[in-house]
């Protein structure tokens, strides 16, 4: 009797040690970007949603808070709303169809929805062995160590928007700090925010009054971009503009611009950025 | 397309058998195999849903090598995926070594490092396996050591689990322990009667780089169970119990889990009756909280429904939730005896099952907790519900006859994920006659017929298997949803192919279209897209 006394007590060991129970509050304590960074490493993070996916605004909530509250302007978000069973329209409240040609393409080619929403993709990275397509709930902690690297390029963005015509005119430069190898590309789009309409909700519910957020409207210079440099080297600088005419349906002043730079090869973004459209 | 024996009473028995084979049979010494490869072409088809595939096949393959020599045993399994086959994960991607073991006993003790599967009690915490068929393999990867010793029956393990051609991020480890009362007091007067008490723990450690939340980097799960058997009588009841464990699977809450899962058999000769009852709350546990559906699980629901293999039965499968559920399920086999009113010549068999699963009742606490439950309180959701009557009859010396009805509650929401779907409601019949030529030659028909006002409306489902060549099978069917609101998806999915089979060895060759749908083996499901064009498998064990 007495081995079986100190077996279940070998147990009751590693049981106690085995378990962490965490008490509210379960939040960490933030610590936000530090004042006087100028050139910083700045994250991607594509948040491919819907509008009837149930699951999609637990998700936006993450990606809202990485970008608002803890890393600020350091995580740039986009949200595209892609799929037929999450994001295509129907009669009633979800009559608004918020995809786009680009996202659909994008979706295709990385194969997101398929592994089913929501899901993301933080810098691309992981492409094309399917590590890219993250869930939500790693996001924090991969832009964490994306946010680690070293920044390697930055962009500046000049906006000019002509009311009259609605036209945009955005002006890019961007500049590599460091040697780098491979060919690079710079993708510019445009997404609003603060869009009101319809969500689902798990249990079938639904919030009519939805504030989309980072909503996905448009390429500036395509699907994939413009290559802007081959193998550049430290202090390499590309400028490039674009016009572009808004879609009808947005609110200007809810705009912005978001442009990053690419791998062509891996697909891994090296820098963002965004800028308010007016 | 072979009607197999109702799972639900292995599904009761599988606990106490693998109990009962905690410790490895001998076996003979030498090397033992089995292979197989799975090839399909696709050919897109817009109107059946069936995706332009870019590299127009797949193939799906694997061979699995085992050395026996006395008390040591060693394994390896090659497996190929060039590319994996649609509907699997696109994950596994390329060839590799993906499973290598060597294990050795030495009295009571054994000790295997490497690859190797487990179960704990019935895997409410814990177990990991292999099905081909699914896409599904979670092995740990480590040590696992097993003793007994006077009716005390111990495991340990510590191992990382396989995800495709990698190891999932967490560090998985387990402790079992069973009394067997029979074996350990033998001086009193069990008879028939036998008590087995057994009690497991596992945890899992994943680190927390999460700069948001507070997230456990270990996860522990512990369990309790009772098994009593007294001749053709088997009784099994087991709780688990898991700390706060937010994951992707359960939004991120902090809610315990906790699960209860209850099942009992009676068996004599011409007679049986299986129950069982379960409930599921939160109970999502994995090697990666951020991984879903079949990835990295680290324990198992049992299913308690029936699982259905005639192909319209199976439109509508039912997935375990393991965020929560509460159902109950029963089912009673009688033979009606030769000579009896109602067992005619022959004889005739009847099984009759139904099952009840809902979701659980839960208050919102509007935080990161997420809900309460009251332990017993059944919620207003529907996942799932089913009746199932079967008929067995041979009608003379040639013909025999088996006759199905089924009525299916479905929530397509809940099961398959759809956004704003009704509860599917269907009634499905099915006639399976098989007329014998002679002792080798024979022709199997089914007509199946599923009725539903939802979804994509009424199929009828037609079957010719001709067996007049010896081990050659020629098969032929159609399944036809004439029943479709839209009419330009009033569509058949004709299949036809030939299957030879000899000793252990099956080639299949087919031709056809195959509608979208789920693939569910005991609960846990894989979605099966549409497709359309040859596929080929062959398959061996030696």
């Amino acid at each position: 009797m007495k081995k079986y006394v100190l077996f279940i007590a070998g147990i009751l060991v590693v049981c106690l040690q085995a378990c962490d129970i965490i008490e509210p509050p379960y939040s960490e304590t933030v610590i936000g970007p530090q004042p006087g960074d100028t050139l910083v490493r700045k994250v991607l993070l594509e948040d491919y949603t819907g509008h009837k996916c149930p699951n999609c605004p637990a998700a936006a909530k993450i990606a809202d808070t990485l970008s608002n509250y803890i890393y600020k302007d350091r995580v740039v978000v986009v949200g595209l709303h892609v799929s037929t069973s999450f994001a295509s329209p129907s009669p009633g409240l979800f009559s608004n169809d918020y995809r786009t040609t680009a996202g659909t393409d994008l979706d295709n080619f990385f194969q997101i929805s398929l592994s089913g929403l929501p899901k993301g993709m933080v810098n691309r990275k992981g492409f094309p062995s399917q590590q890219h397509k993250i869930s939500p709930t790693a996001w924090a902690s991969e832009v964490a160590l994306n946010l680690q690297q070293p920044v390697e390029a930055n962009i500046e963005i000049t906006n000019t928007y002509n009311a009259a015509s609605n036209e945009l005119t955005t002006q890019l430069q961007s500049k590599f700090l460091t040697d780098k190898s491979g060919t690079y590309f710079l993708n510019v789009m445009y997404v609003e925010d603060s869009v009101i309409s319809a969500q689902l909700y798990p249990n079938n519910k639904i919030d009519t009054f939805y504030v989309h957020k980072h909503l996905f409207r448009g390429m500036i210079n395509g699907t994939w971009g413009e290559q802007i440099a081959v193998d550049p080297q430290q202090d390499f600088i590309s400028n490039k503009t674009y016009t572009v005419t808004l879609r009808t349906d947005v609110k200007p002043e809810k705009c912005k611009v978001i442009a990053f730079i690419y791998n062509d090869a891996t697909k891994e973004v090296i820098q963002a950025e965004e800028t308010h459209l007016q | 397309m072979q009607k197999t024996l109702p799972v639900l009473i292995g599904t009761i028995f599988f606990s106490w058998s693998l109990i009962s084979s905690t410790f490895a049979q001998q076996l003979p010494n030498g090397i033992s195999g089995a292979f197989q490869a799975d090839a399909a072409t696709y050919k897109p088809d817009s109107l059946i849903g069936a995706p332009d595939v870019p590299e127009k096949m797949g193939l799906n393959s694997y061979m699995d090598l085992k050395y026996v020599n006395g008390n040591f045993k060693a394994g390896i399994r090659y497996e190929v995926y060039l590319n994996a086959l649609q509907g699997y994960d696109p994950r596994y991607k390329g060839t590799g070594i993906t499973n290598r073991y060597a294990s050795y006993t030495y009295e009571n003790l054994e000790i295997t490092a490497g690859s190797f599967y487990e179960q704990f009690g019935s895997g409410l915490i814990f177990r990991t396996y292999y099905d081909y068929d699914l896409g599904y393999d979670n092995p740990m990867d480590g040590i696992n050591i097993k003793y007994n010793t006077h009716g005390l029956y111990a495991k340990a393990f510590v191992g990382r689990q396989r995800a495709f051609f990698e190891y999932g991020p967490g560090i998985v480890r387990g402790i079992d322990g069973e009394v067997h009362l029979a074996e350990m007091f033998p001086d009193l007067k069990w008879g028939q009667h036998n008590l087995i008490i057994g009690g497991s723990f596992v945890s899992k450690y994943q680190a927390d780089n999460d700069p948001i939340y507070k997230l456990p980097e270990n996860v522990g799960a512990s369990a309790a169970r009772l098994n009593y058997t007294n001749g053709p009588l088997n009784l099994f009841a087991e709780y688990a119990y898991k700390i706060n464990d937010p994951s992707l699977v359960n939004g991120g809450i902090y809610k315990p889990g906790q699960s209860l899962y209850v099942s009992g058999t009676y068996s004599k000769k011409g007679f049986g009756f299986n129950a069982a009852f379960k409930r599921i709350d939160n109970m999502n546990f994995r090697s990666d909280r951020n991984e879903s559906v079949n990835v990295l699980n680290i324990n198992f629901i049992p299913a308690i429904s029936k699982n259905q293999t005639y192909r319209l039965a199976t439109l509508y499968p039912y997935a375990s939730q393991v965020n929560g559920e509460i159902g109950a399920m029963a089912e009673v086999f009688y033979t009606c005896k030769p000579g009896s009113f109602l067992g005619g010549k022959y004889g005739t068999g009847i099984n009759i099952n139904s099952s009840n699963i809902h979701d659980i009742k839960r208050s919102y606490t509007g935080d990161e907790y997420g809900y309460n439950s009251n332990f017993f309180a059944i919620g207003d959701t529907v996942f799932y519900q089913d009746i199932n009557v079967e008929v067995t009859k041979k009608i003379n010396k040639n013909l025999k006859v088996v006759a199905t009805y089924i009525y299916q509650t479905y929530n397509q929401t809940v099961v398959e994920g759809k956004s704003k779907s009704p509860l599917v409601f269907a009634d499905v019949a099915v006639l399976d006659f098989t007329y014998k030529f002679s002792s080798t030659k024979s022709l199997r028909m089914e007509l199946q017929g599923l009725w539903t006002k939802q979804d994509r409306g009424d199929w009828v489902f037609v079957l010719a298997e001709l067996n007049v060549i010896k081990n050659l099978s020629v098969v032929l069917y159609d399944e036809y949803n004439y029943g479709n609101a839209d009419e330009k998806l009033q569509l058949h999915f004709v299949n036809g192919g030939l299957v030879y089979n000899h000793n252990a060895t099956r080639v299949a060759l087919g031709y056809g279209k195959q509608r979208s749908g789920l693939l569910c083996v005991g609960g846990v499901c894989r979605l099966v897209p549409a497709s359309n064009g040859l596929t080929f498998s062959i398959s061996t064990s030696f």
